[in-house]
């Protein structure tokens, strides 16, 4: 019997060009999910970050219609090519497997997340309702970023990779509990962290936290074991492993009913 | 499939914890840190049967003073708690020669050293002492000829590498001396095992090794053996290491190595059965 139905909203696939990642194609990553009791993988390819994002983006639509209702797909919007989004972004959204966007500032040449070509993607996911996953962590933008953008797009819901944690696991915290469309991503190094996950436990809205790895940049098993080992409310783990994701991610909840 | 309670699970691995402190640091780590009791406690919740503990003013203050409110804390907990010291390379610092130094440890039941040496990626949490022959070598041989295992923590941060040169070095320089790498090898799964592969007397803590299923990766490259379990409490959870060794595609005997057998080895412990 599983006790908890575990989501992992924030992770990759494939090979990255700086350092070696054991087993991370889609079937590698699914044996390993299975082992842990990971029911779905929610993720932007490596390809899709850190190489080419046509190619990478048509990659995770292909992985996640191979594998129903294991894969989700995030779109991956790279600023550096401003004029993919009128010609994809509809076509990608008319897939029922991709549920999100993903963006990685540091990786798109510290490219600011409040700069012109993030603008349409603002105002598509605040029109779709598409929530919108940024990395921070050493690179990145800073929380006052965060904040101005959910002021001005109050309808797009934005999760704050890795839970900012070298900006501030606390002013993270409280802009998460202030604004309604900021959510905490429980991504490692958060999870792995006696004190944050102690302070997200204490002072975090229970239904604003989202569950993920960074898988395969990180090791599952590891985040895994730090959450469920935590000693925290089971209830409220329930919400951190899936019932907070299905939510918000209301795409997503339509495949996996 | 992980289970919805493995408690049983972590007994039977009997682990030993080899990365854990406790003590008041200058800049607790997102806040926290743990006393001695503390420690215990959390142990005990994540079914721990034994850990290798330093005091955590031994780095931040001074050696000698750190190390011996290590052993007056843990007093009579040396079961579940074996000591670690910690040890700059100056007969100044630690009052006494290698040989002597070694004396003390072995009558206080010290079953282990950690090194803080100086790191060139991180200078502000790190010290001043180069992880050289000419710097540390005298301790060295002590501890080699003593059969003393060696822990090295380099501070890196976070794209930090360790280095690797002075590592092979020594470890060449010294081929008895067993060495455990600590932080700082995060995302260096294929230099890792070139170097396990060329220095036998190496040997890996876990929290090291955090990309996917990478300790299962390279188990399978050098073998079980050269794996041993530490957590890094309290910056990290106990249950990353758990999680890390409980849920990996290993068997039970190499996981059991990994959890605690190959650090009781290396520290000539009595292994102890079903007692946890």
């Amino acid at each position: 019997m599983k006790q908890y139905r575990v989501i992992d909203s924030h992770a990759h696939m494939g090979p990255i060009w700086n350092f070696y990642l054991p087993f991370n194609n889609e079937y590698q990553m699914l044996e390993n999910m299975d082992r842990l009791g990971v029911d779905t993988v929610v993720f932007s390819s490596n390809m899709a970050i850190s190489g080419d994002p046509v190619l990478g983006n048509k990659y995770t639509l292909e992985v996640c219609r191979r594998h129903p209702g294991r894969f989700l797909g995030q779109y991956m919007v790279n600023p550096n090519y401003p004029e993919l989004f009128d010609e994809e972004v509809p076509k990608y959204f008319a897939q029922k497997e991709i549920v999100g966007f993903k963006v990685h500032p540091e990786l798109s040449g510290d490219y600011p997340l409040n700069g012109k070509n993030y603008e349409k993607m603002f105002r598509y996911a605040s029109e779709h309702h598409i929530p919108i996953l940024s990395h921070t962590y050493f690179g990145g933008d800073r929380l006052n970023v965060f904040e101005e953008l959910a002021k001005e797009y109050p309808d797009a819901n934005l999760i704050i990779g890795h839970g900012a944690m070298d900006l501030g696991t606390g002013h993270c915290i409280e802009l998460c509990n202030k604004y309604p469309n900021l959510y905490y991503d429980l991504c490692s190094p958060v999870n792995k962290r006696y004190g944050a996950l102690r302070m997200v436990d204490r002072e975090l809205n229970p239904d604003k936290a989202i569950y993920g790895t960074d898988g395969p940049w990180n090791d599952p098993a590891v985040s895994l074991g730090s959450v469920i080992l935590s000693g925290i409310d089971p209830l409220k783990l329930k919400k951190w492993f899936s019932g907070n994701f299905l939510g918000l991610y209301t795409r997503a909840a339509a495949v996996l009913k | 499939m992980i289970k919805d309670n493995f408690a049983d699970e972590i007994k039977d691995l009997e682990f030993l914890d080899f990365a854990v402190s406790f003590g008041r640091p200058p800049v607790p780590f997102t806040g926290e840190w743990v006393n001695k009791e503390n420690l215990l406690k959390e142990l005990r919740r994540n079914y721990i049967k034994q850990s290798a503990p330093y005091h955590v003013l031994s780095k931040a203050y001074e050696a000698n003073y750190g190390n011996a409110l290590l052993l007056q804390d843990i007093g009579k907990d040396t079961e579940e708690m074996i000591p670690t010291w910690v040890v700059v390379p100056s007969e100044d610092a630690m009052g006494c020669s290698p040989s002597a130094f070694v004396d003390k440890m072995k009558a206080a039941g010290v079953r282990a050293i950690r090194l803080f040496p100086s790191s060139t990626g991180n200078p502000a949490k790190a010290t001043r002492y180069a992880f050289t022959k000419w710097f540390y070598g005298d301790y060295f041989a002590e501890f080699e000829r003593r059969e003393i295992p060696l822990t090295v923590e380099f501070s890196p941060n976070r794209r930090d590498e360790p280095d690797w040169p002075k590592l092979y070095g020594v470890a060449k320089e010294f081929p008895k001396l067993q060495i455990v790498l600590a932080d700082g090898f995060q995302r260096t799964a294929w230099t890792l095992i070139k170097l396990l592969k060329e220095c036998p007397n190496l040997y890996v803590q876990t929290s090291g090794l955090d990309v996917h299923r990478e300790l299962e990766y390279m188990v399978e490259k050098v073998g079980p053996q050269r794996f041993i379990a530490g957590s890094k409490f309290p910056v990290s959870t106990i249950g990353t290491m758990v999680g890390q060794v409980l849920f990996s595609n290993l068997t039970f005997e190499q996981k059991k190595l990994i959890a605690g057998d190959n650090a009781r080895r290396i520290m000539h412990l009595t292994m102890k059965k079903g007692e946890n």
